[in-house]
């Protein structure tokens, strides 16, 4: 674009006479690009021109590049013809009878494309050619800065591309970890690029982008082979995880599957059966909930899981025989507090019974503090009952008459003896 | 007299998971049943009933009014902080003696200030809520006949009450100290609920007992974006029974 600018600048200056002061020319500009919008890129500029040196002037001012290879006039008509890297400029210009205005055309032939520019040239009156010549070097100074600071710009942005896609990485690798320890397949699942989170995520772009230009530009994101490799292994054990009550019960908390909300009996919340709990870490592992979820009670008693034994009630009652002396080993008090009151009542007697909660926390005793909240549960029906106990609903309105109506007696015998 | 067990025509389906830890529980997680035991069996609600008398106490408002302490509330028995006939104190102050330390005489001053129709009203709002198997006949719980509630009934009393910010902050006060309107007499007192500082999360709400209705406690606590509530009403080892319960219904489905 300098380029054509300072071809067209320069060229009155072939035809005006010599002279030492400058000219101030004001150059109207349109450029026709095939395939684009005629006319656009409309510019005007003004030039301060020597009209002593003009043959210099049309090589140079950024055309140093382009050499003058035909030169033809006729009237008032000019014509150059000149090579340059980009491709041969042709221009033609034909000025009026006082020199003063010019209409033109220069066509560009090049690699790129042709490109043809339509111009008007007026001349405005005289102007200082050293102030103009300054200017014009100040201008190409500025320009060069300029384009410096921006290669510096990009480079550093680069090198910031190369860190963040470096720490890209390193989170996604982080999150494979992650997605084990705290058994959550979607941190997974994110990482191997399964799942809905992963259509736009960069790093699944390459794999997932159907424009093959797309899947190009996003090739350098892709995840490298070696971190694939390590989250394939870690999804291999997640799922070998999930077949187990702890790490079934993790991946439960995570998913957090809503039970059966019964709003019709008052409110009550059932939780959901144990082959349903875990969807999303089931599918992740292409088994079904039910299959992962079949036998997991049996496991926990296996181990025995006794946490997991909460969501299994039937088979820890069941399995008390076999689990309450190794409960009473393992220092299990909520298993026992729950399944095994003859277990759990010797303790209770030992270490809670007749000490008060409060007393209890100021020896600050955690874990007998525990024990007993525990073993508590279990305690209830077999110490002697209070005199506390039901209302009956059909009896309550005959006992309030016959209280009533004892009074009444009362009342007359009193009478009759004159009280 | 005869005790016959009465049970309402409806009944959640929650389970009855530990049946041993009072004759009539019932746990909620974030406003939802998860076990229960017995809980529309009408029973004796001793000071739970206060609750009632505290809600019926904000909604008339005037709290600042001046109550005279009346003999008969001087002369209350049970739990007390020890008002006398006479004395001048605060509507606000006697409320927070009867919610925080379930006293007695300040309910009953309370009742007494109101008037014959406290007990209609505390009633009233009972039915208004639905609560078909609640009865009151005493304002401030003692064992009367024709007082009654449910494990079911309280846990919804205690929800309506705890929505009342100046209810829920009593709820949760550990000590408070009141003074008479003359600033001569000052009455500090504790929490009867044992759980208050020293459950984690433990914000409320009440205590009672009598001979009728043993230990009963409504327990609220609150972790992590998790409410549970508990009532037992008549429980052996109420605060033992309160924070295993509350542990396990934390711990729910995890």
């Amino acid at each position: 674009m300098k380029t054509i600018l300072a071809l067209v600048a320069a060229l009155p200056f072939t035809l005006a006479h010599a002279a030492l002061e400058g000219e101030l020319w004001e150059v109207s500009t349109q450029m026709n690009i095939p395939g684009m919008p005629a006319g656009m890129g409309g510019q005007k500029t003004r030039v301060c021109s020597d009209k002593s040196d003009a043959k210099k002037q049309m090589q140079g001012k950024g055309s140093e590049k382009c050499k003058v290879t035909d030169y033809k006039q006729s009237g008032n008509k000019y014509t150059m013809t000149m090579e340059c890297p980009d491709g041969t400029a042709v221009i033609e210009n034909t000025f009026n009878a006082a020199h003063t205005e010019y209409n033109g055309t220069m066509s560009m032939k090049s690699k790129r494309g042709d490109m043809t520019m339509t111009m008007n040239g007026k001349k405005l009156g005289a102007c200082d050619l050293q102030v103009a010549q300054q200017d014009r070097q100040d201008a190409q100074a500025a320009g060069k800065q300029m384009a410096a600071d921006m290669a510096a710009m990009t480079a550093k942005m680069n090198a910031d591309m190369e860190m963040n896609k470096a720490q890209g990485f390193a989170k996604l690798k982080a999150s494979c970890d992650e997605g084990v320890t705290a058994m959550d397949s979607r941190k997974l699942a994110l990482a191997l690029c399964q799942g809905k989170d992963a259509a736009t995520a960069a790093h699944c772009m390459a794999q997932n982008a159907k424009d093959p230009r797309q899947k190009e530009q996003f090739k350098q994101y892709a995840q490298p082979a070696q971190d694939r490799a390590y989250c394939e292994a870690k999804k291999k054990e997640f799922c070998t995880n999930l077949q187990t009550p702890n790490g079934f019960a993790l991946a439960t908390k995570v998913e957090g599957v809503r039970g059966k909300d019964e709003q019709t009996s008052g409110g009550t919340y059932t939780p959901a059966p144990l082959g349903q709990r875990v969807p999303a870490s089931s599918a992740f592992c292409g088994v079904k909930n039910e299959t992962i979820a079949a036998g997991m009670c049996t496991k926990a008693l296996d181990g025995p899981s006794w946490k997991f034994l909460r969501n299994c009630p039937a088979e820890a009652k069941s399995a008390a025989p076999k689990l309450c002396p190794q409960a009473v080993q393992k220092e299990e008090y909520e298993y026992l507090g729950e399944f095994c009151p003859a277990d759990a009542k010797p303790l209770w007697t030992k270490y809670c019974a007749g000490r008060d909660y409060t007393s209890m926390y100021e020896k600050k005793d955690k874990k007998k503090l525990a024990m007993c909240t525990d073993l508590g549960i279990a305690m209830g029906a077999d110490e002697p009952k209070t005199k506390a106990g039901a209302i009956p609903t059909s009896t309550t309105q005959a006992v309030d008459a016959a209280k009533q109506g004892a009074a009444q007696t009362i009342n007359k015998i009193k009478g009759l003896f004159g009280k | 007299m005869l005790l016959l067990a009465a049970f309402s025509a409806a009944s959640y389906s929650a389970e009855d998971r530990f049946p041993r830890v009072a004759d009539a529980y019932l746990v909620k997680r974030n406003g939802v049943v998860i076990w229960a035991g017995h809980e529309q069996l009408r029973m004796a609600p001793a000071s739970l009933t206060k609750m009632m008398s505290a809600l019926v106490t904000l909604e008339l408002g005037h709290l600042d009014e001046v109550v005279t302490v009346s003999r008969a509330a001087s002369r209350e028995s049970g739990s007390r902080i020890g008002l006398k006939a006479g004395q001048q104190i605060r509507v606000r102050s006697l409320l927070a003696a009867m919610v925080v330390r379930s006293a007695n005489d300040a309910c009953r001053a309370i009742a007494d200030y109101y008037g014959v129709t406290f007990v209609t009203r505390m009633n009233q709002r009972a039915l208004a809520m639905g609560l078909h198997d609640t009865q009151f006949v005493d304002p401030c719980g003692h064992d009367k006949p024709g007082q009654y509630s449910t494990a079911a009934d309280l846990a919804r009393i205690a929800e309506q009450a705890m929505q009342k910010p100046e209810f829920a902050q009593l709820a949760r006060t550990e000590r408070i100290s009141i003074a008479t309107t003359d600033g001569k007499k000052k009455f500090s007192f504790t929490t009867t609920n044992a759980l208050l500082g020293r459950y984690d999360g433990a914000i409320g709400v009440k205590t009672g007992t009598t001979g009728r209705a043993g230990n009963c406690v409504i327990a609220l606590a609150e972790r992590d974006g998790v409410r549970v509530l508990v009532v037992l009403l008549n429980a052996r080892n109420r605060w033992w029974n309160a924070a295993g319960l509350l542990d396990r219904a934390f711990a729910f489905n995890s």
